[in-house]
């Protein structure tokens, strides 16, 4: 059925063909906001008149029938579900493609062995880090960890089936990762293992998604580097289908410092030398790398780190960068990030390296 | 402050590996966008989604016949006292391409007041609820 009421009118007139414009920017938005992607217009005439009016169709060759939507590019925070992921202000969502280049960025990317390693996606259709929301109803469970002084206490809401990175029986991170989308919390853990009715684990760090608050300097988290884990994954969603990551993410270097810089609070080194990067080191992609030859996921992650960069996270293999697991990625799309050599980088200027 | 040795194993991933591995899925939340905030600068991107369908219909004597493959699309008010000769248009647009906060969306078409002497027509444009009429089959028999 057709509307009564009209979005907007224009006047067409008689002169030469010409680009005429109607606004629906409240309707589309008003439909985008339901969820409805997909609509539909109808164009009618109310001056009553023996002439027709003739607009070019999507069959014509040129200047077919359009919708010219403007989008804000920048600003704003990542969100999942109804929870902003920290927020606009927060390091992690900072656009840092115009921060000066690191003096020393030379001498860190030749200890992350920049000249001969390329990047590769940590992350897939069955590989990468699980994460789940949780309603604020979830009920809470007590914890346990090993490392309880930095640890936050207990209770979590943590289902007794949250997914645990690398599988029930997994023998490495284990890192369970859980949003709980009524207090915008998040909830992350290392080395997790269900003992009913709760969890006992490596570490554990909550993090009030609405807060620029950091983690005490030398506290952990549930990565090496006291940072959070699940704002700093490449998810499915936003480089896939919204083809866009307003957000920094996270990476793994083999040899690192025995030093952090903020937003990073803990290092996990015994080395002092000054070239290996501190925690917290951030990087991008230089804007001069062209990204045309790649695909739109691709595309999309390697905008978000000439944008937003990626933060050395924990010790790993060099140039890991750190994804969700989902299975919606396609593999043989991620793969092409296997093209972009780390030399294509450079250190945005750290800031003030703590021991 | 080191307080314990490093903790992600140096793991050489293989297709034996990744089959044991299989993580559960996550579920969750879909990432989308805010609107900038005040005072944040927005930077304004532009993009021109071209209609998925298009057609224009006939009322009177052409009303059954179907006009969604021709290379325009017309619209006409014959008025009460000449009824039978009106013509509409319905378009489809489909912004699942569309990232980030819109903050506006206008209809762009190409065209003018088929008359050598001079006319002026208010042209209005509505909203549809269908989504799925057919390009090729819709007339003003079964128009919306």
């Amino acid at each position: 059925m057709t509307g009564t009421t009209a979005l907007s009118t224009t006047t067409v007139t008689s002169v030469a063909a010409a680009t005429y414009e109607w606004d629906a920017t409240a309707y589309v938005k008003s439909e985008l906001a339901a969820g409805r992607k997909v609509f539909s217009l109808a164009l009618k005439n109310n001056t009553t008149s023996s002439s027709t009016e003739t607009f070019n169709s999507r069959e014509a060759s040129s200047n077919k029938p359009t919708l010219q939507i403007d989008t804000a590019t920048t600003g704003g925070s990542p969100t999942i579900g109804p929870c902003a992921v920290f927020p606009s202000t927060n390091e992690w969502n900072r656009n840092i493609s115009a921060d000066p280049v690191d003096p020393n960025s030379a001498n860190y990317m030749a200890a992350m062995n920049a000249s001969t390693t390329f990047l590769h996606p940590d992350f897939g259709t069955t590989f990468g880090i699980p994460w789940i929301t949780v309603p604020g109803s979830q009920p809470k469970v007590p914890m346990t960890f090993d490392i309880s002084d930095e640890s936050d206490p207990g209770p979590y809401p943590f289902p007794p089936n949250a997914p645990i990175e690398g599988g029930p029986s997994s023998t490495g991170d284990r890192h369970v990762l859980v949003l709980d989308t009524g207090s915008c919390k998040l909830y992350e853990t290392w080395d997790s293992h269900f003992v009913n009715p709760g969890w006992h684990c490596g570490s554990g760090a909550i993090f009030n998604l609405t807060s620029n608050a950091l983690r005490p300097d030398g506290f952990t988290s549930a990565d090496a580097a006291g940072l959070p884990i699940l704002p700093g994954l490449a998810r499915q969603a936003e480089a896939a289908v919204a083809h866009r990551i307003n957000h920094a993410l996270r990476f793994t270097v083999r040899n690192t410092q025995r030093a952090f810089v903020h937003p990073a609070t803990h290092f996990a080194s015994s080395s002092t030398d000054v070239n290996r990067p501190p925690m917290g080191l951030r990087v991008r992609l230089k804007a001069s790398f062209n990204i045309s030859g790649f695909n739109a996921t691709v595309q999309a992650i390697l905008t978000g780190l000439k944008q937003y960069g990626m933060f050395v996270a924990d010790n790993g293999s060099d140039w890991f960068i750190t994804g969700e697991t989902n299975a919606q990625w396609n593999d043989s799309e991620l793969n092409q990030l296997k093209q972009v050599p780390a030399s294509a980088f450079e250190v945005i200027k750290l800031g003030t390296i703590q021991h | 402050m080191w307080s314990r040795p490093s903790r992600t194993l140096f793991v050489v991933l293989s297709s034996v590996e990744l089959a044991g591995c299989a993580g559960a899925p996550p579920e969750g939340g879909s990432a989308s966008e805010s609107p900038a905030s005040a005072g944040e600068t927005a930077e304004a991107l532009s993009t021109a989604v071209v209609a998925l369908a298009d057609a224009y219909v006939r009322d009177g004597s052409s009303a059954s016949a179907n006009f969604g493959t021709a290379t325009s699309v017309v619209v006409k008010n014959s008025g009460a006292a000449n009824s039978g000769f009106n013509r509409w248009i319905y378009l489809r647009f489909d912004l699942s391409s569309i990232s980030g906060s819109v903050s506006t969306a206008k209809l762009r078409l190409f065209g003018r007041v088929d008359n050598t002497a001079s006319e002026s027509h208010a042209t209005a444009v509505y909203p549809v609820a269908s989504t799925t009429w057919s390009e090729t089959g819709i007339t003003g028999t079964t128009s919306l």
